[in-house]
């Protein structure tokens, strides 16, 4: 097709659109509805007992605020990363915020007692659902907002974005149950989230398109 | 036209204003030629064009991320690198997959490939043979070995059912292989 008359063509299907809202400004929404997800989930999914037997104190209560602050900040680089032009460094946000999680849940176990019997929990099966679970409903939900940008670099977007949802939804699968130990959590969820992170950065290419073929049949 | 203005057109375009996006799109289309041919110096002159067009689609799919309160052509020009840089490696297959054409058995029995030259002059004596295809069976072979469009897209695209379609394909592989046995024999 002539590049003038594609123009014309452009110019004449225009229809209004956006401004979007500010990455930071996405990322809170989104951050709200995920949680009132993983938040009912685990809700339905646990039982007083257990929500007793983990304790309320900081040793329980910091890990997971760091993780749901992890999952706040690749949130924000995710949708940072679907606007030209924007500065990379939104990146060092989970960097440093993943950073703070793993070092709080590294420095707060005692890894003399860990041993293959202590880390093979069946009881930690229950968790990678809980995971996968709390990650579907959040993870169609950032899937559909990110589509809106421009997908300048898919397969690192995706990345942030499912590490964001896998993250939220291993806060649930924290509190759903007691853990035996820091280094049973880390194992368990840190490799369910990623293989999670893996199959969304695997799959990026067919979600987050630039769609011009679509574009210019019309 | 200075870059505030091409700001302002954006954001009157991003409200609905067609008038205001046919400017803007015609004043940034010379900026994006020049960007796609200076990074771009690998492509044919048609795929610098056929680039220039893909970069208008991507700025008219993703419009909306532009943001007002911020300068237009950083935003512009980060969607121009992105796309040149897929243009390239889409390119890179395209050559790639050309290459493979040579492997099959139109080529005639006779001194073994052994350079560089040869191979660039098999690549052109391809090249020249699409060209010179009738338009319907160039442009089968356009959209289904170089834009690696699937059957249906091709059809689609090219306004046509996917039977002719095939049939166009057909026909223009057969020519093709005419005229490269013919150009490759020729000493």
């Amino acid at each position: 097709m002539n590049t003038d008359r594609l123009i014309e063509r452009l110019a004449r299907e225009a229809m209004p659109a956006g401004p979007l809202r500010s990455p930071t400004v996405r990322a809170a929404a989104w951050l709200f509805w995920a949680l009132v997800y993983v938040g009912l989930l685990t809700f339905a999914m646990t039982s007083r007992a257990d929500l007793a037997a983990n304790g309320g104190g900081w040793r329980f209560v910091l890990p997971q605020l760091l993780a749901v602050l992890l999952a706040a900040t690749s949130a924000v680089a995710a949708f940072a990363s679907t606007v030209p032009g924007v500065s990379r460094r939104a990146l060092l946000l989970p960097i440093l915020a993943g950073s703070f999680w793993l070092g709080n849940l590294i420095l707060g176990q005692e890894w003399s007692q860990v041993n293959a019997a202590s880390l093979a929990a069946p009881g930690e099966w229950q968790c990678v659902a809980m995971i996968a679970l709390g990650a579907a409903l959040p993870g169609l939900g950032i899937t559909i907002m990110l589509r809106r940008g421009a997908p300048l670099t898919p397969r690192r977007t995706a990345a942030l974005g499912a590490l964001a949802v896998a993250v939220l939804a291993n806060v649930g699968a924290c509190i759903s149950h007691p853990h035996p130990s820091n280094a049973v959590t880390l194992l368990w969820h840190g490799a369910t989230i990623l293989v999670l992170v893996a199959l969304a950065s695997w799959g990026s290419r067919l979600v987050l398109t630039w769609g011009t073929r679509e574009v210019a049949r019309g | 036209m200075a870059t505030d203005d091409l700001g302002e057109l954006m954001r009157a375009a991003q409200q609905g204003d067609t008038d205001a996006y046919l400017e803007l799109l015609r004043a940034i289309t010379p900026h994006i030629r020049r960007v796609v041919a200076r990074r771009g110096g690998f492509l044919r002159p048609e795929d610098v064009e056929d680039l220039v067009q893909d970069v208008l689609i991507s700025v008219h799919r993703v419009r909306a991320t532009y943001d007002p309160t911020r300068p237009f052509l950083p935003w512009l020009l980060a969607i121009v690198r992105n796309r040149v840089a897929d243009g390239a490696r889409r390119y890179a297959r395209t050559m790639a997959r050309e290459v493979q054409v040579e492997d099959l058995d139109v080529t005639p029995a006779g001194p073994a490939p052994n350079s560089q030259l040869e191979s660039s002059e098999d690549m052109e004596a391809l090249r020249h043979a699409v060209r010179s295809l009738p338009p319907g069976q160039r442009q089968a072979i356009e959209l289904l070995k170089l834009r690696e469009l699937s059957l249906k897209e091709a059809a689609s695209a090219a306004g046509t059912s996917v039977g002719a379609l095939k049939v166009a394909t057909h026909r223009a592989i057969a020519a093709l292989r005419r005229a490269l046995r013919g150009s490759l024999q020729r000493p």
